[in-house]
């Protein structure tokens, strides 16, 4: 009521829109200002410390990073501060890869899943050679002839289902040629080679097993090849796709917390994703960073990802809980050398591009 | 034509408060009767309950013979046939003159040719012949209040609603103002209710004068009356602000 | 020639694919988004207080999240609503139209309700009392009038959905149908120093298409201001109310229930997931509160909730104020570069949020190279963070608010020039409580993007650097979907109290405290 009667309505001439002259000054008085204030964003913490630090970007589990953050400051002199950046393989690439091109990256070590990018990192000559006495009982195939990166531990891909799915007499897959079979149509799922390094080596090396051929007939069995590891334990945990390709060690851990979903160590042969560690070549600290290198072989560092579900690669180790040991696993894994990832590497474009044709279109 | 305007004991709550009392008033066929009230008394509202803009708490409003709002009858504003006039002009801005003065009656479905007639001689009345193809943007306070009056009156409307229309414009204008619409009452014919605050406006032009304060009828008469005789009290001390 | 690892043809059809969807999506959301804020602001719908507010949920859950809820509920094999869908399931184009929508939604809707309740009621009262009844009031003036707000948001939803990754990643790649964004996406991921290259080459086939989206809508904004429409008064009285008598209770069964489907549905699915202890395990007798616990107990997450809230709430209050500076500028003073900056914001919201990153991350290594030079270092990732949600969601306001200074009468302001205030006085005294519904609008569509951002801050977070998002990043990747589920759930429920508290407030009374 109030309001109605005390209206104002436009009884100016102006025509509509037409912008208020102001003086000339604030014309670009108000942009500058904005620009300006937006740019001091940029510096509202600078900040300065004294202690030396040294940078791991890594894509452990957290938990597990959580168990190496104490013993690994010990293991360094007291005035260094070891600096944890925790993210996806593939994230921590792409920011590595991001610093590098800017100049150099604040990574001293790194810690991730996918062998091609340390391939390639030492191809451009970013990785620091390093031939570790504390690497010694990692097996040679594991570790660069050039020491440039070494194996610290041991991701497998396996198959995995969800054991609720299969209650009748049709059991789970047992071999990664049962995936084929009609019998699993629009039953399974695996990680995007195209985003997860463990999963493009093992397209990589299946189909240099059993041919493109293969993979044609998993499209057929309309495969869902999308997101990363953990999608696909989602995925045959809900029972949207009760059978998958995946990570040993995301179904030891999803197992562990009650989950129903089980490997199957397949008959014609487990895939091993080499995990490496190196260090970058302009690292500020090269001694700091090779002190962390050697603890993370050291018997500590190794029994902590046993922990985290991961098998070591010192033959010694235990392996994780509810696994296949080592020694047996050994028996049905697919072959590794240096010569195969040097070849995988080379035809990496290929690859890809003619899994999206087969699988992704 | 029988189109007297009588609201019986309608009145307005607005979330918990009386706006309006419930008040019965009479607006006979050809009548010019001015709402006259200070801001806030509830004038305005009384209005668009009339318009149908709101809906009365209570009561019953009648045109003729046709209920417009009672007992299980709500006519909604677009079918209730009034003309209405805004303090704000409410002239749309992205149509012409011509444009908006045709609108009502495009509605209504009217022949072009037959339109364009009415609109034309709706425009001369209010002088505004020359200004057709203009869009409000273009046009003073005054110009765009006597499109919107063209507006109102396009339709030949029974009752023509004023709210406040003169309140915007400067002291000149309004006295031209007074006269044309008082000059159109006589000429038309038509049935006006008159909102405004501005006694000057309410006892040169209308032929009944209708006080209102807080929700109430304070008092109703002729202008003539009224000056002779205000109600003591609240309307001898309103009227004494000239 | 585009992309490694892909063929010409595959980077086509996801480039027709990216412009299809979003158009679609643009059309959905400006024609609900229409229905809606008229709904709220001119009609007597049941509840239309709670339902204003309500409306714009959708926008306060990330959109990884939603297509998680949506996954839930309508995966082709086990989801609980699936044969509503046509193909069988929310994977595919309306699965990924719907859930756009339901988000994209906000920027016509909100932008529309701003304008109606800056539009002088009076002249959509002066067409009834004409004889036009609802639909042609709102077809011969409320959209006539409104059509700058409308094609602005409709514009935004448009480069929203260009620039989203989240869904079409969920409901779009299980079902093989990339659109530019995650084709981006998988060039970052998995291409080395090469797929970088070839990924931001990918970007700025996507911000071409952007640049010819927001020339084309600045024309047709600009078309109808020649015309000479484009005014609204001052704020004046209260509108009445149009009465949908008859059509009262279906229409507001009808609202309540899009409510349901775009809001409490998702909302219950998270429930579910949080509340099973894994995921597909939903039968009430196996319900547990371990996963709420958990998240409630992670040592990030109090870290993450203070970074996040130290983030959104001033960066989101700096980017409206330069926002309302700068389209003051633009409009009022005709300052050609303000214009020129308000426009080239719209390149980094066209942008996906990885791209951003990548670039803020050349950019960071780049200054604290320099700030090394002199013995300072900048090890908060907070700044950066800062800085790209700044840079990423600045467009918003700033467009949001030159179409809101467009609208109103300048008589309004050199009434106040005329009375002698100052440039300063007159934004705070004069336009800041004009403007009050487009601002506090602005805010929100600023302030909660930013709150659970994802895409960027998990590249660009570091130690004492954990947000919303990357906890969130932590729990699905390497936890398992129903903590993942939790944290949502809990975010998502306070957005709804939030909402719940702040319905029926009145922008400027918000914006003055009271």
């Amino acid at each position: 009521m109030k309001n109605s009667e005390s209206r104002s309505g436009g009884s100016s001439l102006n025509p509509t829109g037409r912008p208020f002259s102001g003086s000339p000054a604030s014309n670009t008085l108000f942009p500058v200002a904005a620009v300006l204030l937006l740019l001091s964003l940029l510096f509202f913490t600078p900040s300065c410390s004294g202690k030396k630090k040294v940078w791991i970007y890594t894509s452990i589990y957290k938990e597990v990073i959580e168990t190496m953050r104490e013993p690994l400051s010990k293991a360094m002199p007291p005035d260094v501060e070891v600096m944890w950046f925790q993210s996806g393989s593939e994230n921590i690439a792409s920011k590595v890869n991001a610093e590098l091109a800017a100049g150099a990256s604040r990574a001293d070590l790194v810690l991730t899943s996918d062998p091609f990018w340390y391939y390639e990192l030492k191809d451009q000559g970013c990785l620091l050679p390093y031939k570790s006495e504390a690497a010694r009982d990692i097996p040679d195939i594991y570790v660069d002839p050039d020491g440039a990166y070494a194996g610290v531990r041991l991701p497998v891909m396996v198959i995995g289902y969800n054991p609720r799915y299969f209650t009748d007499n049709s059991g789970p897959p047992r071999s990664w040629k049962d995936l084929a079979d009609p019998r699993f149509k629009r039953l399974i799922s695996m990680p995007n080679p195209l985003e997860s390094g463990s999963s493009f080596t093992a397209v990589a090396l299946l189909q240099s097993r059993f041919g493109w051929d293969y993979f044609e007939r998993l499209r057929a069995n309309d495969i869902i090849a999308a997101g990363g590891n953990s999608s696909v334990i989602t995925r045959m945990e809900t029972r949207e796709r009760p059978v998958g390709i995946v990570l040993l060690e995301n179904v030891l851990k999803a197992w562990d917390k009650g989950s129903p979903v089980r490997p199957v160590y397949p008959s014609d042969g487990t895939i091993p994703v080499l995990s490496p560690i190196a260090i970058l070549r302009d690292t500020r600290n090269p001694e700091l960073a090779k002190k962390a290198y050697d603890w993370f072989f050291s018997d500590e560092a190794q029994r902590a990802i046993v922990r985290g579900s991961m098998y070591s690669l010192i033959e010694s180790a235990p392996s994780p809980e509810h696994s296949l040991p080592y020694t047996e696993l050994k028996k049905s894994m697919m072959p590794w050398s240096a010569g195969i990832l040097a070849q995988m590497f080379a035809e990496r474009a290929v690859i890809k591009s003619k899994f999206s044709e087969t699988v992704l279109r | 034509m029988m189109s007297d305007l009588r609201l019986m004991g309608v009145s307005k709550r607005f979330g918990g408060k009386d706006v309006l009392m419930p008040m019965d008033m009479l607006v006979t066929n050809g009548a010019f009767v001015s709402l006259l009230g200070p801001s806030g008394c509830g004038k305005t509202t009384l209005l668009r309950l009339i318009a149908g803009l709101e809906t009365p708490s209570s009561g019953q409003i009648v045109l003729g013979n046709t209920t417009l709002y009672g007992p299980g009858v709500n006519i909604p504003p677009e079918k209730r046939r009034f003309g209405m006039v805004f303090q704000s002009y409410a002239v749309w801005p992205h149509m012409n003159v011509f444009e908006n003065v045709e609108y009502p009656l495009k509605v209504r479905g009217m022949a072009r040719p037959e339109r364009r007639e009415r609109v034309m001689k709706m425009l001369a009345l209010v002088h505004m012949e020359g200004l057709t193809d203009r869009y409000p943007h273009q046009l003073s306070g005054g110009q765009q209040q006597r499109a919107a009056l063209a507006r109102g009156l396009v339709m030949e409307p029974p009752v023509l609603l004023l709210d406040e229309p003169l309140s915007n414009l400067d002291a000149r204008l309004r006295a031209e103002m007074r006269r044309e619409i008082r000059d159109l009452h006589r000429s038309l014919g038509i049935t006006i209710l008159y909102v405004t605050h501005d006694q000057r406006e309410a006892f040169e032009m209308a032929t009944r004068i209708v006080i209102i304060n807080e929700g109430r009828i304070e008092q109703e008469g002729g202008p003539g009356e009224i000056r002779e005789n205000p109600a003591p009290g609240f309307v001898s001390e309103f009227l004494s602000h000239v | 020639m585009f992309a490694d690892g892909v063929s010409n043809s595959a980077v086509i059809e996801a480039l027709a694919r990216s412009l299809s969807l979003s158009l679609v999506v643009a059309l959905v959301s400006g024609a609900t988004g229409c229905l809606a804020a008229w709904l709220v602001t001119r009609s007597d719908v049941g509840g239309s207080r709670a339902l204003a507010g309500l409306f714009s949920m959708p926008y306060a859950i990330p959109a990884y999240l939603l297509g998680m809820a949506w996954i839930v509920l309508g995966n082709p094999a086990v989801g609980a609503i699936r044969e509503l869908f046509p193909e069988g399931g929310i994977y595919g184009f309306h699965g990924m139209v719907l859930v756009e929508s339901t988000v994209a939604f906000a920027f016509p809707y909100l932008e529309l309700k701003a304008g109606f309740e800056r539009m002088d009621p009076s002249l959509e009262e002066a067409a009834r009392t004409s004889g036009a009844g609802p639909w042609r009031v709102f077809r011969d003036v409320s959209f006539p009038l409104l059509w700058p707000p409308l094609v602005n948001g409709m514009c935004l939803s448009f480069l929203y959905t260009l620039s989203s990754f989240g869904v079409p990643a969920m409901l779009g790649m299980p079902v093989r149908q990339f659109v530019l964004t995650t084709l981006i996406y998988s060039q970052f991921k998995l291409g080395g120093m090469a797929g970088i290259w070839s990924g931001l080459r990918l970007s700025l086939l996507l911000l071409v298409m952007a640049m010819l989206v927001l020339a084309l809508s600045n024309r047709l904004v600009g078309l109808q201001r020649r015309r000479g429409g484009a005014i609204t008064g001052s704020r004046v009285s209260r509108p009445g109310l149009v009465r949908l008598s008859g059509a009262r209770v279906p229409v507001t069964a009808a609202a309540w229930a899009v409510f349901a489907l775009v809001v409490a549905l998702p909302w219950g699915a998270l429930a579910f997931s949080a509340l099973a202890p894994v995921a597909g395990s939903y039968s009430p007798s196996e319900w547990t509160l371990r996963n709420l616990e958990y998240v409630l107990n992670l040592p990030e997450f109090r870290e993450a909730l203070v970074n996040s809230l130290a983030l959104s709430l001033p960066v989101a209050t700096f980017v409206v104020g330069s926002g309302f500076v700068l389209a003051f500028a633009a409009v009022r003073r005709g300052s050609r570069l303000a214009a020129r900056l308000v426009e080239s914001m719209g390149v980094p919201f066209s942008t996906p949020g990885t791209v951003i990153a990548i670039l803020l991350i050349f950019a960071a290594t780049w200054v604290s190279a320099a700030l090394g030079r002199v013995g300072l270092s900048l090890d908060s990732p907070l700044v950066w963070i800062a800085l790209a949600y700044a840079v990423k969601y600045c467009a918003v306001s700033a467009r949001m608010l030159t179409a809101a200074y467009r609208q109103v009468h300048p008589s309004l302001e050199e009434a106040a020039v005329v009375s002698g205030a100052t440039t300063f006085i007159l934004l705070r005294t004069i336009w800041l409580p004009l403007l009050s519904r487009t601002v506090l609008a602005a805010w929100f569509l600023t302030a909660l993007p930013m709150f659970t951002e994802l895409t960027m801050s998990v590249l660009l977070t570091g130690p004492g650097g954990a947000t919303l998002g990357t906890v969130l990043f932590q729990l699905q990747e390497y936890a398992d979907q129903p903590s993942a589920a939790a944290l949502a759930w809990i975010l998502l429920s306070a957005a709804l109290v939030g909402a719940f508290f702040m319905r029926g407030r009145r922008a400027e009374e918000i914006l003055e405290g009271r």
